[in-house]
């Protein structure tokens, strides 16, 4: 963490990452990689440095995203959609609307949680813009491409390389290693063998599981399988990440740590867009956009959003055994 | 997205116009972890590096169902044994068959005396001997002939010392040796004074000199045998032609059928054509010879026959030919079903790993490469089979083969007919399934956890 100053304006770091340097913000490979949550800030030691993992989170005051896209001008959006809809038809004559005329966009670097409950259409939203389905009608543009009217095939290039997917339930391959899932995308990107290896190790490194490579998700505990399938939806480069309920599946104390890792990746400035009905970790996130019956009903930006890192700080320090309930209380 | 230098600790609230006007050039905005995602950023795609990993993740798959890939497997390792065994053993058969006509002369028409008609009533070859040495002499005459040779057989007892064995002794002329082809061990072939002059002279085949000489380990040549009642000297030792043509004695034509039959008909003619082209051509001027000695009428049956051994050739041909189709054929069939056993194991695969191929698909996997997947795991499967499978064929071939003592051959053709028509039947069962495969619906397939 030497390379890293925290005096550099904006808190950017100008480091050209080789093979071993650990990113910061992002758990770096010590050896001691099972630690939980970002391992820089192991329990019990001093923040190696907390001008990085404990930043707090940028003002947004009086933005919105238009404004956004007014900065950052020249940037395209990751996401652009228009008049998004999506009917299923069901039998001969029962159309399901799930999607009513979808219009957003998404800008790089943004941290975005899609909200709203079962049915609301966010999961058609999911898919529509993770590329595994298409749209009824409407215009999708994923980092300046018109995706929403290309074939299966050409989808799935897309997915293998624009997209990187974290599910709730991880959907690791589990007769292969983290580090076989994590060289998948890139066999079908047709990367060489030796190639895989390499971009997979450094990508497993960056996220904290340097030193479990060769286990295979059995032997990985729900935290750490999730982050197999991060690096596995970082691997190809994605211009963005887009995350099922990534803490569905983890108790809150994990999945504050996966949070910690989303967000540690956010601030290098990884688009993200987590889907979850859950408000707290929604919370997480820079800007929320809430859907109920096909439709977009709110789109905000987040003024405080709460600090993974953070929690994942003050919970280390608390007790291990009921750590759900001393979660529930001690969190607002 | 890039956040401004925060304090130490806290959330404190840091003015958005500070971070506004700070030039933001493109280097310095960029994060690591940008610059590391545009490092590993997908450009190209190099071809065949699918295939290799395709059939990786397809040997983790057979390993992961070790016993199922096992069963299925057998179907197209019995497959391809049984045609490799079959075919083995036809070519091995029909070379044995070949080799044997040829050491016969493939060149050479056997004259034999035809079947008297009594009555209406066939009574048998060899029923009237027909034939004579005039006849002999004649057939010398035609164009192409090489030789011509009169045979007289007799079966008898031959006897040396306390030694006895009962062989079939043939009366030939000189040339009798270069038309069924015989070497000399020991000695040297009668001569045509012998044979004018009827000498007692005698020629042993390897099994008749073994049977004889071996208890008292003496040199045959020049040794006197007793053939019946007769007393003969041995001239010569034939060297070993095999495949039980050596259980023979051979003595001039005239000895014979003066001294061991005492007649004046000739059992067999062997008339030798020049070159195989010109044998049938040889064996019409035979017939028409004999029919004009023999004052056959036109349209009156013939009292004679005639056989080219291109005949027995062409004839045994056909027989091993009818056989490896019967034989190939039961093991096609046999292919087949091992076909069907890779379809339906695949058809179980391809259920039990739906949800695979929904990961598969979302991290990029086209159609096609799903389709491979599948296919190229059927293919390992089958390949595996058919390695194992023309090993053992070729072990039963070899085994059965030297069992009946027949050639033990292989041809690349023994290999590569089963080999490539097991691999033909896997893409057409194994593409039924990974077809299905490839076209699920990645949310559908997702959807099916376990």
């Amino acid at each position: 963490m030497a390379t890293n100053d925290p005096g550099l304006p904006g808190g950017e770091q100008i480091i050209a990452p080789g093979p071993n340097t650990p990113v910061p913000g992002l758990p770096a490979v010590d050896g001691q990689t099972t630690q939980p949550g970002l391992t820089v800030t192991k329990p019990g030691a001093a923040p190696a440095d907390p001008a990085v993992f404990n930043q707090p989170t940028v003002p947004q005051t009086a933005l919105t995203t238009v404004q956004q896209g007014n900065i950052w001008g020249k940037r395209v959006p990751v996401i652009a959609v228009r008049n998004l809809t999506k009917t299923y038809i069901l039998g001969k004559k029962t159309r399901v609307p799930a999607l009513r005329g979808i219009s957003l966009e998404v800008y790089p670097g943004e941290f975005v949680a899609v909200m709203g409950p079962s049915g609301s259409g966010k999961s058609t939203f999911m898919n529509l813009i993770g590329c595994l389905d298409r749209p009824t009608s409407g215009e999708y543009w994923l980092a300046g491409k018109l995706v929403s009217r290309l074939s299966s095939d050409e989808l799935a290039d897309i997915r293998n390389r624009l997209l990187g997917f974290v599910f709730q339930g991880y959907n690791l391959l589990g007769r292969a290693s983290a580090l076989k899932n994590v060289a998948l995308p890139m066999v079908y990107a047709g990367l060489s063998a030796r190639e895989r290896d390499s971009r997979a190790r450094k990508v497993l490194t960056l996220v904290g599981l340097g030193g479990r490579m060769s286990h295979k998700p059995a032997e990985l505990s729900g935290g750490q399988q999730q982050r197999v399938a991060i690096a596995r939806a970082l691997v190809n480069g994605p211009s963005l990440l887009l995350a099922d309920e990534p803490t569905g599946n983890l108790d809150s104390r994990t999945g504050v740590e996966i949070m910690a890792v989303l967000q540690a990746l956010n601030d290098q400035g990884l688009t993200i867009v987590v889907v979850t009905h859950d408000p707290k970790v929604a919370n997480y996130a820079r800007r929320q956009v809430a859907f109920l019956d096909g439709r977009v009903v709110r789109d905000e930006l987040v003024l405080a959003p709460r600090s993974a890192q953070e929690e994942w700080d003050s919970l280390a320090k608390a007790p291990s055994d009921g750590v759900k309930t001393q979660i529930e209380e001690e969190l607002p | 997205m890039s956040r401004s230098t925060p304090p130490p600790a806290g959330r404190a609230v840091q003015p958005r116009a500070t971070r506004l006007t700070k030039p933001l050039p493109p280097p310095v905005r960029e994060s690591p972890l940008e610059s590391i995602l545009q490092q590993l950023h997908i450009r190209g795609r190099r071809p065949g590096t699918m295939v290799s990993a395709s059939v990786g993740s397809a040997l983790e798959a057979i390993w992961e169902n070790r016993m199922r890939s096992l069963l299925t497997m057998l179907g197209i390792f019995i497959g391809v044994g049984a045609v490799i065994a079959a075919l083995t053993l036809t070519q091995g058969a029909s070379t044995y068959v070949t080799s044997r006509i040829e050491s016969l002369g493939i060149n050479t028409i056997i004259v034999y005396p035809g079947t008297s008609n009594n009555r209406g009533t066939s009574q048998g070859s060899g029923s009237v001997q027909t034939l004579t040495q005039h006849d002999v002499q004649s057939l010398a005459n035609i164009p192409h002939v090489m030789a011509v040779s009169p045979i007289i057989t007799v079966n008898a007892q031959v006897a040396y010392g306390s030694q006895n064995w009962s062989t079939t002794v043939e009366g030939v002329n000189t040339q009798f040796q270069s038309i069924q082809g015989w070497t000399i061990a020991q000695g040297l072939w009668f001569s045509n004074v012998d044979d004018l002059q009827g000498s007692s002279v005698a020629l042993l085949g390897d099994t008749v000199a073994h049977n004889l000489f071996d208890a008292s380990g003496a040199n045959p040549v020049g040794q006197m045998i007793r053939i019946g009642t007769q007393v003969f000297r041995v001239g010569g030792v034939l060297a070993a032609k095999g495949s039980g043509q050596d259980d023979v004695v051979f003595v001039p034509f005239n000895t014979a059928r003066i001294r061991l039959k005492n007649t004046t008909t000739v059992d067999q003619i062997l008339v030798e054509a020049d070159i195989t082209n010109n044998v049938s051509q040889v064996q019409q001027s035979v017939i028409t010879v004999l029919e004009q000695n023999h004052h056959i009428q036109r349209g009156a049956s013939d009292d004679f026959g005639t056989i080219t051994f291109v005949q027995f050739l062409q004839s045994s041909q056909q027989a091993t030919q009818a056989l490896t189709l019967l034989l190939v054929g039961i093991a096609a069939i046999s292919l087949t079903v091992g076909g069907i056993g890779i379809m339906n194991i695949m058809l179980v695969s391809v259920t039990e790993r739906t949800h695979e191929i929904g990961i598969r698909m979302s991290i990029g996997a086209r159609r096609r490469d799903i389709r491979n997947q599948f296919l190229v795991e059927a293919l390992v499967l089958c390949l595996a089979g058919a390695v194992v499978g023309t090993l053992l064929g070729l072990l039963i071939g070899f085994s059965v083969t030297t069992l009946f003592q027949f050639p033990f051959v292989v041809t690349t053709t023994t290999i590569a007919l089963p080999v490539v028509v097991s691999v033909a039947i896997t893409i057409i069962f194994g593409l039924y399934p990974a077809i299905q495969a490839s076209r699920l619906d990645p949310i559908e397939a997702l959807r099916n956890d376990e």
